[in-house]
C-alpha cells in the first residue's frame, strides 16, 4: 500500500469535494426541504453548469465571467423548472425530470462527448494559485470563500421577509395564501435560487477537475440528499442556522467516508454506487428512528428527564 | 464477429487489435514496477477482450495487476485513486472510448504520482500517457482501402484474408519524462520513432 | 362594510351533476359585526366563509369590501383585508418554524414582502407582549416551533396572527371544533375579548347553538345555500336553542311543500 498516496488523496479530495458538495446540499436542500420536490433536473444540470464554464473558457472567456455566465443560465433553467409546474401544472418531480432529460441535448452538443480545458487556459482556481502557488491550498481556500459567502447568503435570505415567505410557502400553502403570500411566486423564486447553487457547484466542480463528460452528473441528487440527511442524523434540524452547518459539515463527512473506502485494496468503483444506496438507506434509517423518538417524547410523552425537570419546577 | 482472419464468410475488414503483450512487456523495461493498474470500460467488451490479454501477460511476467475497471466517466478518477493507494507503479489503457477522453484530466495525477503509463493508442499517450506500442491508423485505413478496392473489382469476399495490423510504432511522451525526471530507458531508446 | 350580492355557487360533481351550493345569496356585514352562523352540514357555511375570503370564486355575483369589488381577486390578493382561522389548529400555522417566525409572517399579512429582516427587534417586543396577554406562558418559548404546542395553545396563537393586523373581516370557521371543552371555553372568551378590544367585525360559523347564542350582535341561519333568518342583537336574548330547531324544521317543511 502506498500510505502517502492513500494520505494525501483522502485529505486533499475529500474536503475540495466535500466543500464543493456542500453547495450542491445548498441547492438540493433549498427544492427538497423548503420547496418540497426532489428536483430530479440536478443530475444534468450540475454537468451543465461545468460543461457551459469550461467550454466559455476555452473559447477565451475569463474564468470568473464564465463561472457567472453558467450560473445565470442554470437560473433559466431553475426558473423553465418552476414554470412548468405553476404556469403548466405538471407535477413538480415530472417537471424537474422533463428538463434533466431536456438537458441532455445541450449537454451532449456543446461538450460533443466531454470537454477538457485546454492548454494555456485558466480555471479560477488556477488564477488564483498565482497568489498562493500552491494548487491544493488555492482550491481550499477558494472553495472555503465560496461556501462561506453563499451559505452566509442564503441564511440572511432565509431571514428576511421575503425568504421567511417562501419557506411558509413551501410548508403550508394554505396558510400562506391566507397571508398574502403569492405561492407561486415564491415557487419560482425558490427554485431559481436552488438551481444556480447547483450550477455554480457544477461550474467550480468543472472547473476544479478542468474535465466534464456529459454524463458526468449521474447521481448527483442521491449525493446531495445523503449530505442533507447525514447532516440531519447528526445534528438534527433545530433550527435553519443549525440546519445550515450541518451541510457542510455532513458534505465534508460524506466524502470523507466515501474516499476512505476508495482506498480500500480492491474495491472497485462499481461498488459504490450499492455502497452510496447502502449509506442512503442506513441514515435516512436513523434519521427515521430519531424522529420517531423525538415525537414520543413530547409533551405528552416526556422523556424521564423532562418529568424530572417538572418535578423539580413543580 | 468472425471465426478467424480466413474463416470468415461475408464479414472482412481490418482490426485494430494492438500488442498488449508487447506492451505489458515495457513496464519490465522500467525499474522497480511490478505492481500495475488498468483502467477500462467495463461496458465495453473490446476492452474486456484486452484486459483479459493484459492479466495473461502480467501473470507471464510475473507482474501483479489491480484491476480498475470502470462503467461511467466520473468513477475514473476515484479508480485511479484506489489503485494509486494500493501501491501501482504503472498503469496500462487499452483502446478504450471512455477512458481515451479522459486522458487528459488524468495526466496531472500521473505525472505527480510518477505512474508510468502504458497506452495503446497514440491518442492517449499523446495526450497523458507516458508511452505505448500504438496503431498506425494511417497505414490500416490503408490497408482497409486497399481492401475494398479488390472486393470492388469482383474479388469474392471469403478469399480476402482479414488483416491485423502488423505495425506498431512505439509513440513517446516526452512531457512525461522531463516532467517527472525519470529517464526512458535506453533500451527503448532505440526503439522510437523519430 | 362587507357586502355580498347575489352570490351563486355550482359545484360540478363527478356525473356532470350540478350542485348548488350557495344560492342568491345576499349578505350585508357591518362595521363592528359579530355573527355567528349557524346551519347544518353541507348548508354551505364554509363554502361562504370559502368565498368572502377569495378561496373560492363565486359562479355568480359579488363580494365587496367598504365599496371595492374584490370578487375577482384571488384569495392572497385579498388577504390584507381578512384574517381566518380555521377549524384545525395546524392549518392556520406552521409547525416546523418557530412560534416568532409564524407571527412575524402574519404581521407582514397583505403587505409587500421584502429583504428587510423578518425578526426585528422591535416586532419581537411585541410579540411577546401580545403573547402574555394569552395568559398561557408562551411569551417564553418564542423560539420553540410551533409543533411543541398543544392544539388549543396553537388556536390562540392563530387568533394572535389573525388579528395582529388588524383585519377588515375575521372569519372564524368552527375554529373551536376540534378543541377539548376546557380549551375551547378558553378560546371563546379569548375570541370574544379580541373582537371588543379592537372593535372588529367577525363572522363566525359554529356548530355549538348555544354559543351563537350567547356571542355576538347577531345570528344568521344558513340553510342549503340560502340565509333562513338573520336575528338582531334583541331578538336573540329572547330565543332558545330550542326555537332555532323550529326554525329550521319550519323552513325545511316549507321548502318540501314548494316542491
Amino acid at each position: 500500500m502506498n500510505w502517502s498516496a492513500v494520505l494525501q488523496f483522502i485529505f486533499t479530495d475529500a474536503p475540495t469535494q466535500g466543500l464543493i458538495f456542500a453547495i450542491v446540499a445548498l441547492g438540493v436542500f433549498l427544492s427538497f426541504k423548503i420547496l418540497n420536490v426532489a428536483d430530479m433536473s440536478v443530475d444534468s444540470l450540475f454537468p451543465f453548469a461545468g460543461i457551459v464554464s469550461l467550454s466559455l473558457i476555452n473559447a477565451g472567456v475569463p474564468a470568473f465571467i464564465s463561472l457567472l455566465i453558467a450560473v445565470a443560465l442554470g437560473m433559466i433553467v431553475g426558473y423553465i423548472n418552476a414554470a412548468l409546474h405553476v404556469y403548466l401544472k405538471i407535477n413538480p418531480l415530472l417537471a424537474s425530470i422533463i428538463v434533466m432529460i431536456a438537458l441532455y441535448t445541450p449537454n451532449v452538443i456543446i461538450s460533443k462527448g466531454n470537454v477538457t480545458l485546454l492548454e494555456g487556459k485558466n480555471s479560477i482556481f488556477m488564477e488564483v494559485n498565482s497568489l498562493f502557488n500552491n494548487m491544493i491550498a488555492s482550491k481550499l481556500v477558494l472553495l472555503v470563500l465560496f461556501v462561506l459567502v453563499f451559505f452566509v447568503a442564503v441564511y440572511w435570505f432565509f431571514g428576511t421577509e421575503l425568504g421567511l415567505s417562501i419557506r411558509a410557502s413551501g410548508k403550508n400553502d394554505s396558510m400562506a395564501k391566507a397571508n398574502g403570500i403569492n405561492t407561486k411566486k415564491t415557487y419560482i423564486l425558490g427554485m431559481i435560487l436552488s438551481d444556480g447553487l447547483v450550477s455554480l457547484a457544477g461550474a467550480l466542480y468543472g472547473q476544479m477537475s478542468k474535465h466534464f463528460s456529459a454524463d458526468g452528473g449521474r447521481g448527483t441528487i442521491v449525493i446531495g440528499l445523503a449530505i442533507i440527511f447525514l447532516g440531519e442524523v447528526i445534528f438534527s434540524s433545530k433550527s435553519f442556522k443549525l440546519s445550515l452547518l450541518s451541510l457542510a459539515i455532513g458534505g465534508l463527512i460524506y466524502w470523507l467516508i466515501i474516499d476512505i473506502i476508495i482506498e480500500i485494496p480492491s474495491f472497485n468503483t462499481n461498488y459504490l454506487n450499492l455502497t452510496k444506496a447502502v449509506f442512503m438507506t442506513l441514515v435516512i434509517s436513523i434519521y427515521e428512528l430519531k424522529k420517531k423518538l423525538a415525537t414520543h417524547n413530547n409533551e405528552e410523552n416526556p422523556t424521564f428527564m423532562e418529568r424530572l425537570k417538572r418535578k423539580i419546577r413543580a | 464477429m468472425i471465426k478467424s482472419v480466413t474463416d470468415h464468410g461475408n464479414i472482412v475488414g481490418t482490426s485494430d487489435a494492438g500488442p498488449t503483450s508487447k506492451n505489458i512487456a515495457l513496464f519490465k523495461e522500467f525499474a522497480g514496477i511490478t505492481k500495475i493498474g488498468i483502467l477500462y470500460n467495463q461496458a465495453e467488451p473490446n476492452s474486456q477482450v484486452q484486459k483479459k490479454e493484459c492479466q495473461k501477460a502480467c501473470d507471464d511476467l510475473g507482474l501483479t495487476l489491480v484491476d480498475g475497471g470502470v462503467t461511467a466517466s466520473n468513477e475514473i478518477f476515484s479508480s485511479l485513486s484506489g489503485m494509486i493507494g494500493e501501491g501501482i507503479k504503472g498503469l496500462f489503457v487499452p483502446t478504450d472510448n471512455l477512458i481515451a477522453s479522459s486522458m487528459q484530466a488524468l495526466k496531472e495525477t500521473l505525472i505527480e504520482n510518477k505512474i508510468v503509463t502504458v497506452c495503446a493508442d497514440k491518442a492517449s499517450t499523446d495526450k497523458g500517457g507516458t508511452l505505448g506500442y500504438s496503431v498506425d491508423y494511417t497505414l490500416l485505413g490503408k490497408t482497409t482501402g486497399k481492401m475494398a478496392v479488390r472486393i470492388l473489382k469482383g474479388e469474392k469476399i471469403s478469399s480476402i484474408t482479414c488483416s491485423l495490423s502488423d505495425s506498431f510504432p512505439l509513440e513517446i511522451n516526452e512531457e512525461f519524462f522531463t516532467k517527472t525526471g525519470l529517464s526512458l530507458p535506453d533500451s527503448l531508446a532505440k526503439d522510437k520513432k523519430i | 362594510m362587507i357586502e355580498l350580492k347575489n352570490i351563486d355557487k355550482d359545484f360540478i360533481t363527478g356525473d356532470k351533476e350540478i350542485n348548488h351550493v350557495l344560492k342568491n345569496l345576499s349578505l350585508t356585514i357591518n362595521d363592528g359585526d359579530f355573527i355567528t352562523l349557524i346551519g347544518s352540514n353541507g348548508s354551505g357555511k364554509s363554502t361562504l366563509l370559502n368565498t368572502i375570503a377569495g378561496s373560492l370564486k363565486p359562479t355568480r355575483g359579488e363580494v365587496i369590501f367598504d365599496d371595492i369589488d374584490v370578487t375577482k381577486l384571488k384569495d392572497y390578493q385579498r388577504a390584507g383585508l381578512i384574517g381566518r382561522v380555521f377549524q384545525d389548529p395546524n392549518f392556520g400555522t406552521i409547525g416546523d418554524i418557530s412560534i416568532e417566525e409564524n407571527l412575524a409572517i402574519a404581521l407582514r399579512r397583505g403587505e409587500k414582502r421584502t429583504l428587510r429582516w423578518a425578526l426585528k427587534k422591535e416586532n419581537l417586543k411585541r410579540y411577546q407582549e401580545h403573547l402574555s396577554s394569552l395568559n398561557l406562558g408562551l411569551e417564553g418559548r418564542m423560539k420553540e416551533k410551533m409543533s411543541s404546542l398543544s392544539g388549543g395553545q396553537r388556536q390562540a396563537v392563530t387568533l394572535l396572527m389573525a388579528t395582529l393586523k388588524k383585519p377588515k373581516l375575521l372569519l372564524l370557521d368552527e375554529h373551536t371544533a376540534a378543541l377539548d371543552p376546557k380549551a375551547s371555553i378558553k378560546i371563546l372568551q379569548l375570541t370574544d375579548t379580541l373582537i371588543k378590544e379592537n372593535s372588529l367585525t367577525a363572522l363566525m360559523i359554529t356548530h355549538n347553538l348555544k354559543d351563537a347564542l350567547k356571542y355576538g350582535n347577531r345570528l344568521i341561519m344558513l340553510q342549503e345555500g340560502r340565509i333562513i333568518a338573520d336575528f338582531s342583537k334583541e331578538e336573540k336574548e329572547h330565543l332558545s336553542v330550542e326555537d332555532l330547531y323550529k326554525k329550521f324544521d319550519e323552513d325545511l317543511n316549507t321548502e318540501s311543500a314548494k316542491q
